[in-house]
């Protein structure tokens, strides 16, 4: 009985129950619910494990250590990103000007805003580049801050918040700017926020959910793409350390 | 088929009636037809899985090679991802088995994001400690650029137009 505890421990098999079975409960509450935002998934699942492990007192390294066989499948499902992107290659041939010039500068004003704020509001360094790619596609987000040395963990809690934000505000907002065209709708919930914008962008109009889904893959490739050598610019002229 | 009708020939409660008779050869039917259907969809769909995977691990090791040789800051996972992107539009065509593949993975995307992001439980006291910008930066920089965004598309491109057109 004494060591039940430790053998817990050792066991890969109880952290991944816990993750797989905290998202499935959760993923049914959030259908009963209507698809509601604010019970976003993830985030519940997340919050959730948390804590479980406090209970059960399983320190996060071993937890995470035990569910590697599910955080690996994120390399081959960023690539697999690829297709939903290639699907969509006609569209994107169409508006190219449009889409290419709304991501390229709406998605650098995201990081822009996101960025200037906290800092205004004193925000330490670590928390400043957690919060850089804050609005793009979680997997994308999170390769992007390792790669940026930010902290992975903090990035996707304000990854996934942000998508939330996104998707309760986006209807009153559009309403309020008097925004009608499903298209530019969809355009400003991809590029700010994601997947989980994109959910909701699809319960607006199956069309407003396309440009969605479309203009936040290509955030996330041209964030990819830059954000990491601007970060390394800057430390080289010694702006961040 | 043909197993279907040897089942029903050799079936020897023929005898018992044209109701029963008829009752039974609809479910056997039905049955076989549901079990031979299963059958070879689980067959196709596995090879498929393997093949879709062995495309997609591929892609993820030229991505991470890519990035490595170049000495590129890019993340080789996003890599791939452009690299898949480019072979795909320059074949014109996507794989069946790719494609299948890579739509059943990214229904559990979301799955493969929760032991990242529970790592936030070691960051907590920086959350409390930070927690005023983070909400700030959250909350009111996702709005701007919501609003930011719609106005841009919506002033300097003939969005509108070329979208009507299409459709």
């Amino acid at each position: 009985m004494i060591n039940l505890h430790a053998w817990l421990l050792d066991n890969p098999t109880i952290s991944l129950l816990i993750t797989v079975l905290c998202y499935y409960l959760c993923l049914s509450l959030y259908k009963r619910f209507n698809h509601s935002a604010a019970l976003q998934p993830v985030m519940i699942s997340i919050l959730l494990i948390m804590s479980i492990l406090w209970l059960l007192e399983i320190p996060y390294e071993k937890y995470f250590e035990h569910n590697q066989l599910i955080h690996f499948l994120l390399g081959p499902a960023t690539v697999a990103l690829a297709i939903p992107l290639y699907k969509n290659k006609q569209r994107i041939r169409q508006l190219a000007v449009p889409l290419f010039s709304a991501v390229i500068i709406g998605g650098s004003m995201a990081i822009f805003f996101a960025v200037s704020i906290a800092w205004g509001l004193n925000a330490s360094n670590d928390v400043l580049l957690s919060l850089a790619p804050k609005s793009v596609t979680t997997p994308i987000a999170l390769s992007v801050a390792e790669s940026i040395q930010a902290i992975p963990s903090l990035t996707a809690a304000f990854v996934l918040i942000t998508g939330v934000i996104g998707a309760v505000v986006a209807e009153p907002l559009f309403r309020l700017l008097n925004e009608k065209d499903d298209g530019i709708k969809g355009m400003a919930i991809g590029i700010s926020a994601h997947g989980v914008g994109t959910a909701k962008a699809l319960e607006i109009s199956p069309q407003c959910g396309a440009f969605s889904a479309l203009s936040m893959g290509l955030t996330g490739a041209y964030t990819a793409l830059v954000l990491p050598y601007a970060i390394e610019y800057l430390r080289t002229v010694a702006l961040i350390p | 088929m043909c197993l279907i009708k040897l089942v029903f020939v050799n079936n020897p409660t023929h005898c018992k009636g044209y109701f029963y008779l008829s009752f039974k050869r609809k479910v056997t039917l039905s049955f076989l037809a549901t079990i031979q259907q299963k059958s070879t969809f689980q067959k196709k769909d596995s090879n498929s899985m393997l093949q879709g995977f062995s495309i997609l691990f591929c892609f993820y090791i030229l991505g991470e090679l890519l990035v490595i040789f170049l000495d590129s800051p890019i993340p080789g996972s996003v890599a791939g991802m452009l690299l898949l992107f480019g072979f795909l539009c320059w074949r014109d065509q996507a794989p069946k088995a790719l494609v299948k593949t890579s739509e059943k993975l990214l229904v559990y995307l979301p799955l493969l994001l929760v032991p990242a992001g529970v790592g936030v439980i070691q960051y907590l006291d920086l959350l409390k400690e930070q927690l005023l910008a983070i909400t700030a930066s959250l909350i009111v920089g996702t709005t701007l650029s919501m609003v930011f965004i719609s106005w841009f598309t919506r002033k300097f491109t003939k969005f509108e137009h070329q979208d009507k057109s299409n459709d």
